[in-house]
């Protein structure tokens, strides 16, 4: 579970996210929808500690911070993996590294081979992953960061935008693969109208830097 | 941070950044031993013009050899000097060239002039390097959201502090094996061993001596860290390093390059070869603790560039 409190970023004078109140259930895919500019982005880099907050962001039993940030969001205790995984709209990768290196690099640690195996043919042929990253076109790099993100064995995975440039049947597979893990709280964010929608048990509406009411935790697609 | 430190380590290898680091390294220090073997050969040459001359003047050079040498600077201009007792003195530069080229003299006269010439540039642009192409490919962002800001950049830093370790280790091997090729090869030619220093070499303090050149590995790859965390960019900060590093006279007595200038005087003797830039005067244990408090600052300068600043989305 994801849980905002009152969560309020501002910058450079101008308030993005305005005490932003909601709850990201466990263990289930909540699609954040907004515009371009409603501040999703920004909520999400608070989440992940990178950007300085008011309030309070809580995952699971910790809490990232309150006023003071950024800081870290700490493990919570259960195994295997981080708390949590970002995976990125740009799908930032190191150009001159193969996919296999560049997941290595995102999750930080050696990836045995067979685990790759197990989950890769569905979302990035061996092919891809050996390809340098420069050769990647935007959604094939998506593939490798998602493909990465699913490795990573967090207990909370966030898409921001991550899913724009994947294909229809690349889509598919990667619902197939998210449907299979019910044991990680989702957060996936886009706009209205977006595929993605439909992998979503819960909503949320994000507009104007606040959380629409009516739509927020609980609320079924 | 030990993960962070192996991820760091391996991207500086994945990337090529340090084999060509450790490439460049070899080539220098063979070339300062093709240079020390030149410089043998050319100080032999010179011994024994200067024993010709003396020969045509009918001036006695074993009796010279056994008086010390006169070097005049006074009223000369800057660079010049005059010297008396030319037999003695062409024969002590000769019998230092000779000793360096020593193979047991490869761990010291590798770090006073690797150490003390290239080492800073070396360890600053891996820093520097490592410090900012996280941020160049936008992954900044991920390591900080997997690792936090603290562990990030403690791993960097260690990363950097190992790969200069590793430039260095290679530059001693280098450097030793070419010199007893060196010297097997010019023992060929010239009695090498009819050659020893007159004057007992001043004593060598090799913990001193690493001391330094890890006080160097530390402050030069810190400030690396500390510009790259700060500025974010790779290019100019390098480029300005470098106009400092070797363009720029030193400036002023508290200028890092006169600090350590002064510490190389203190620990090493520069009487072949290589020869350190004459400090500015300063007492050698405040310019080691001016070295020693900068590099801490600059560990905590990146630290704190780090968990303060917004990563944006790069």
């Amino acid at each position: 579970m994801i849980r905002l409190d009152g969560v309020s970023v501002t910058l450079h004078g101008t308030t993005i996210c305005d005490r932003v109140s909601a709850t990201i259930p466990s263990n289930a895919i909540t699609y954040l929808a907004g515009a371009n500019g409603s501040g999703k982005t920004t909520l999400i880099r608070a989440i992940a500690g990178l950007q300085r907050f008011s309030g309070s962001i809580r995952l699971d039993a910790a809490s990232a911070s309150r006023a003071r940030a950024p800081r870290r969001v700490r493990h919570t205790g259960r195994t295997p993996g981080p708390a949590l995984y970002v995976c990125f709209d740009d799908a930032p990768l190191f150009p001159s590294l193969s996919g296999y290196a560049n997941i290595e690099m995102l999750l930080g640690r050696r990836l045995p081979r067979d685990e790759v195996a197990a989950i890769a043919p569905e979302i990035a042929p061996h092919a891809l992953l050996a390809a340098r990253a420069r050769a990647l076109s935007h959604g094939e790099r998506k593939r490798v960061h998602v493909l990465a993100a699913l490795l990573s064995g967090a207990q909370h995975l966030i898409f921001d935008e991550a899913f724009n440039g994947v294909d229809a049947p690349g889509l598919v597979r990667i619902a197939a693969l998210l449907d299979r893990l019910t044991d990680t709280t989702i957060l996936l964010t886009g706009h209205h109208g977006d595929p993605a929608t439909a992998l979503a048990t819960h909503r949320l509406l994000l507009r104007n830097g606040t959380v629409v009411p009516g739509r927020a935790h609980g609320v079924p697609a | 941070m030990i993960r962070q430190t192996r991820l760091e380590m391996w991207l500086l290898w994945r990337s090529w950044v340090l084999p060509v680091a450790l490439l460049l390294t070899a080539i220098v220090a063979t070339a300062t031993v093709v240079n020390g073997a030149h410089a043998v050969r050319a100080n032999h040459a010179m011994l024994e013009h200067t024993k010709r001359e003396y020969a045509a003047n009918g001036l006695d050079f074993a009796a010279d050899l056994r008086r010390p040498v006169t070097v005049e600077t006074d009223g000369l201009a800057p660079g010049e000097a005059s010297v008396g007792n030319l037999a003695r003195y062409d024969y002590d530069r000769l019998a230092a060239s000779v000793s360096a080229m020593s193979p047991t003299s490869a761990l010291s006269e590798t770090l006073k002039g690797f150490g003390l010439l290239v080492l800073p540039l070396v360890a600053f642009m891996l820093g520097l390097w490592s410090a900012t192409v996280w941020r160049r490919h936008g992954l900044e962002k991920v390591t900080l959201v997997r690792a936090g800001p603290v562990a990030t950049v403690a791993g960097r830093q260690v990363a950097v502090v190992v790969a200069s370790a590793l430039v260095v280790a290679t530059a001693v091997m280098v450097d030793a094996t070419g010199r007893a090729i060196a010297r097997a090869t010019l023992s060929r030619d010239l009695p090498l061993g009819d050659f020893a220093p007159l004057t007992a070499a001043p004593p060598a303090h090799p913990l001193a001596q690493v001391g330094a050149i890890v006080l160097v590995i530390l402050f030069f790859g810190g400030a690396g860290v500390a510009t790259g965390a700060v500025v974010g960019s790779f290019a100019l900060p390098a480029l300005l390093f470098l106009a400092w590093d070797y363009v720029l006279p030193i400036l002023v007595v508290h200028d890092p390059r006169n600090w350590f200038a002064a510490l190389g005087h203190e620990v090493f003797t520069y009487s072949s070869a290589f020869e350190l830039a004459q400090p500015l005067p300063i007492e050698p244990v405040l310019a080691g603790a001016c070295a020693l408090a900068s590099t801490i600052l600059l560990g905590g300068v990146a630290q704190f560039a780090s968990s303060r600043r917004n990563p944006r989305a790069t």
